[in-house]
């Protein structure tokens, strides 16, 4: 998850440049999460995280929407991967994990995978999962993991236009990619060729 | 721009110093006034917002709320969700735009708004009580939508806008719940989304879940739930896994308060058993339990038992202790109960729970008829197999306390076999120096040897042999055991017959930790605690002992009942080490007609003063058997009661298994206890219909 310059990749418009500033400010070893204020339990939310990892174990994208360390996140990925890799492929799209249930699903080589709470709609969830998979396939064009791969910020970018929190923004397909279409315009424009007077702020 | 918010934005934690460095452009990113970029950082702030920085900015996402571009304001909103998440006291500045949001066409801003009101609902009862003032317009906007409101847009495969729907069925059932009157107003829009929507993919059947658990959880009309579980029975038919999944989990949090709804599916239950998928059938196994009852107890572990042989072994030890708590609470006949118990420690033995050998050993000693047919079976048992420990300790107790029965060679129930003394003594060596004997499976299998000694014929050279072979064991148990044996035979030879005598029968002590078995229970014990009231009731002592003797015939443990009141008050006070338990409430009979009485019992949990239990047992003395017996309760507002599922429909005549139910009365005011009971049943090919109440409570269930 490291800030990445311009690349060529498969997907239909150049990747984003990540600031230096705030990802390489962070002193080593400082833990990422500090209690701020007297310690709450967490209160019931719909999702609590979502992952997407190859058949080989292979984490592809994460998103947390409750806080929680880094320790203890790579403790529960690991898990969490351990168990649904092991389902069989005829069992059903559910299963309890700790306190929470996990619904999950596979497309081609990966698996889409939501922590909910246990008072929450599982199937509603599943379509939740298949909305983000179509809003993929409906930008990169036939998403396939190496897409992906080589644009994960793209597939961040476009989870966060379709969920905030955990929860669903907007429930219409289009106006969520008409959206995310407008953000890569505003950013070609941004980085479209400006003449040398320009940069010197004299024209 | 806001590059530096995409950067952050995939970060969901705070760490300190990102906090303190992204405020003042946050607050300038907001107010900015170019939509992406607000967007950007309206997202920041729900994924990373610290409770520091909600503080400071909810002004600017108030005044954001109320902007004309959508796709700021549905971020708005939903940011105010995670605001008032990580800061509840925002709630009331998020309050008052709630109810204006909600005219919004905009399905986004919609259900941002819908969000946004669960959230303020589920942590403030005041604004609980604020929204149920909206729930004609949500039952508006639902019905619109189910109806008229199909868009190519939001819909999937059919069904308008299902996550919206779900989300106002969320919220309608958070207004619900408890709520009488806006649970009326939802009852119609409920039914008509229940029946209209298209089940044929997944989306149809998410928003039927969605209602289906609205509906059970607001005060729905009856014919309602009825509807609500008959689609959860179709789902069960459901060829899709998943749907068949969160059928099950429904059904499991229904069985309790609509338990006859739920029997009505139980074969379809059942055959979900057969599941290759383990988590269906574990869901399956538990919901098969709860249905259990004593009308279907036979059915049901035939079902049961067969499963346990083919099962996975992860639920073997849930199963296996499953079926021996139903067998306990619902056996028909004790040697039914033998045999099943006796099968599941065969097929599943190494799995269950550690008292399952003192309570077989319990049940069999009691069973005084039944001697002769229990060391059989469990003889031939042991032949087979000395592998599962449980079911060895039991057989070797049992050929000690019985051996005499078991050469005798003549039992009704099984084919006669011929069992030598030789063969008895040898397999008992065998299990002895197996290697799969667990030390106290041996030491079971050397007092039984000892007491054959005094119950077999021949002479006891080779018991004297074993013995002494032990006295030297590295087992320091075991070798004690030889120790005193050996000298018993050598230097207390005259006393061996009356130390090795039959035993008498253990007192069942202790609850289980079930807390199903100790309700259950609690009608045992509350029989073994009355023969002896504090208070001499002469006469009403001889009327319950009557009536104790007469239905408990067949029933599970009987007591050591003495039948004389004297005496009885005698063997109390013979129980010095027990700690006195409080004050036993006498029973009270408060129903009779042509042989069929109603009968209450009480207890009051020491450590729960404020709860009352009484146990309503219906016997039958007359000539006809009862049938379809429905018992209904109702208490003052004061107290609240809560009845739990009674154990059947049917006490068949002259004396047969009583129907016990439970009621739990919650009284914390201490407020004199009055029911109104109702009765409906069949007998002698009438159906007799009776209300009455119950006013003279003894004090002490009250006080």
């Amino acid at each position: 998850m490291v800030g990445c310059a311009k690349r060529e990749g498969r997907g239909k418009r150049g990747a984003w440049a990540a600031p230096a500033g705030v990802l390489g400010g962070r002193p080593r070893g400082e833990p990422l999460c500090l209690p701020s204020g007297p310690q709450r339990p967490p209160l019931p939310q719909l999702m609590r995280f979502m992952l997407l990892f190859s058949r080989q174990g292979k984490l592809r994208l994460q998103k947390w929407y409750l806080a929680t360390s880094d320790k203890e996140r790579k403790k529960m990925v690991r898990e969490l991967m351990q168990v649904v890799l092991a389902r069989k492929p005829k069992m059903c799209s559910f299963l309890e994990w700790r306190d929470l249930k996990v619904v999950y699903k596979r497309y081609a080589s990966l698996y889409f995978c939501c922590a909910i709470e246990g008072q929450d709609n599982e199937l509603i969830t599943l379509e939740l999962i298949h909305r983000y998979v179509e809003l993929l396939d409906k930008y990169f064009g036939s998403v396939c993991e190496l897409d992906i791969i080589f644009n994960f910020e793209k597939a961040y970018f476009i989870l966060d236009e379709f969920l905030m929190g955990g929860d669903v923004q907007d429930t219409s397909k289009k106006s969520v990619l008409k959206a995310i279409e407008q953000a890569d315009l505003l950013q070609e424009e941004d980085e479209s060729p400006r003449s040398v007077l320009e940069e010197m702020g004299l024209a | 721009m806001g590059t530096q918010c995409t950067g952050t934005g995939s970060w969901p934690n705070c760490s300190t110093s990102t906090c303190w460095a992204t405020p003042p452009t946050l607050d300038s990113d907001l107010s900015q006034g170019i939509q992406p970029v607000q967007g950007l950082a309206l997202c920041t702030l729900s994924t990373m917002g610290s409770a520091e920085m909600c503080r400071d900015l909810a002004p600017e996402v108030e005044k954001l709320l109320l902007q004309p571009s959508p796709y700021v304001r549905k971020k708005a909103i939903l940011t105010a969700v995670h605001m008032i998440r990580k800061v509840p006291e925002l709630s009331s500045v998020f309050l008052p735009p709630c109810v204006h949001l909600l005219h919004e066409r905009h399905h986004g801003i919609l259900l941002g708004t819908i969000t946004l009101i669960t959230e303020l609902c589920e942590r403030s009862p005041a604004a609980l009580r604020h929204f149920r003032k909206v729930v004609p317009q949500l039952v508006q906007i639902l019905r619109t939508l189910v109806t008229t409101g199909y868009s190519t847009e939001h819909s999937i495969s059919g069904v308008s806008d299902p996550f919206l729907q779900v989300q106002i069925l969320r919220l309608l059932r958070i207004l619900g719940r408890n709520h009488e009157e806006s649970s009326e107003t939802m009852n119609d829009l409920l039914a008509q989304v229940a029946t209209n929507t298209d089940t044929s993919r997944n989306a149809g059947n998410a928003v039927l879940f969605e209602t289906v658990l609205t509906i059970m959880d607001i005060r729905s009309a009856a014919g309602l739930r009825v509807l609500a579980v008959n689609i959860l029975g179709r789902f069960l038919l459901n060829s899709d896994r998943n749907i068949r999944y969160v059928a099950l989990t429904s059904l499991l949090r229904l069985v309790q308060s609509d338990h006859s709804a739920v029997q009505r599916h139980r074969p379809t239950v059942v055959d979900c058993l057969q599941e290759t998928d383990a988590s269906l059938s574990r869901r399956a196994l538990e919901l098969s339990l709860a249905l259990v009852n004593s009308s279907n107890v036979r059915a049901m572990m035939q079902e049961l038992q067969a499963f346990l042989e083919s099962c996975p072994p992860d639920l073997r030890a849930d199963c296996a202790s499953g079926i021996l708590l139903a067998a306990e609470r619902f056996a028909p006949t004790k040697r039914w109960h033998i045999d099943t118990i006796l099968h599941v420690l065969t097929t599943a033995g190494t799995h269950v729970r550690d008292d399952a050998v003192a309570n077989l050993t319990q049940l069999i000693g009691g069973a005084q008829e039944l001697h002769a047919y229990s060391v059989r079976r469990l003889y031939n048992a042991l032949a087979e197999d000395i592998s599962q420990q449980p079911l060895v300790q039991v057989a070797a107790w049992c050929i000690g306390e019985y051996g005499d029965l078991l050469l005798e060679g003549n039992c009704e129930e099984i084919e006669p076999l011929q069992v030598d003394e030789e063969e008895v003594l040898a397999l008992l060596e065998k299990v002895l120096q197996s290697h799969m004997s667990l030390p106290a499976t041996r030491g079971y299998a050397l007092t039984a040897l000892m007491k054959l000694s005094t119950r077999l014929q021949g002479d006891n050279n080779r018991i004297r042999q074993v013995v002494s072979i032990y006295k030297s064991c590295l087992d320091v148990e075991l070798q004690q055991r030889a120790v005193e044996y050996d000298t018993l035979f050598r230097k207390y030879d005259h006393m061996r017959a009356a130390i090795l005598e039959k035993m008498p029968l253990v007192e069942r002590d202790g609850p289980q930790a079930d807390e199903e078995a100790k309700e259950s229970k609690a009608a045992a014990q509350l029989s073994e605690a009355v023969p002896a009231p504090t208070e001499p009731q002469a006469s009403q002592l001889l009327d319950l002992l009557d009536l104790l003797d007469g239905a408990s015939g067949d029933a599970q443990h009987p007591p050591p009942l003495d039948p004389s009141p004297g005496g009885a008050l005698v063997y109390l006070l013979d129980l010095p080490c027990a700690p006195p338990p409080p004050a036993p409430i006498p029973d009270l009979k408060v129903f009779e007609r042509e042989g069929v009485q109603l009968n209450l019992s009480f207890i009051r949990p020491p450590e729960n003063p404020a709860l009352l239990l009484i146990t309503a047992t219906a016997t039958n003395s007359s000539e006809g058997d009862v049938t379809d017996f429905i018992c209904q309760a109702a208490v003052p507002k004061s107290l609240q009661l809560q009845m739990q599922a009674p154990s059947g429909n049917t006490v068949p005549a002259r004396g047969g298994l009583p129907i016990t139910q439970l009621f739990r009365i919650l009284n914390p005011n201490k407020a004199p206890v009055r029911l109104k009971l109702r009765l409906t049943y069949n007998h002698f090919h009438q159906s007799v219909q009776e209300i009455f109440e119950v006013n003279n409570l003894p004090v002490e269930s009250w006080q």
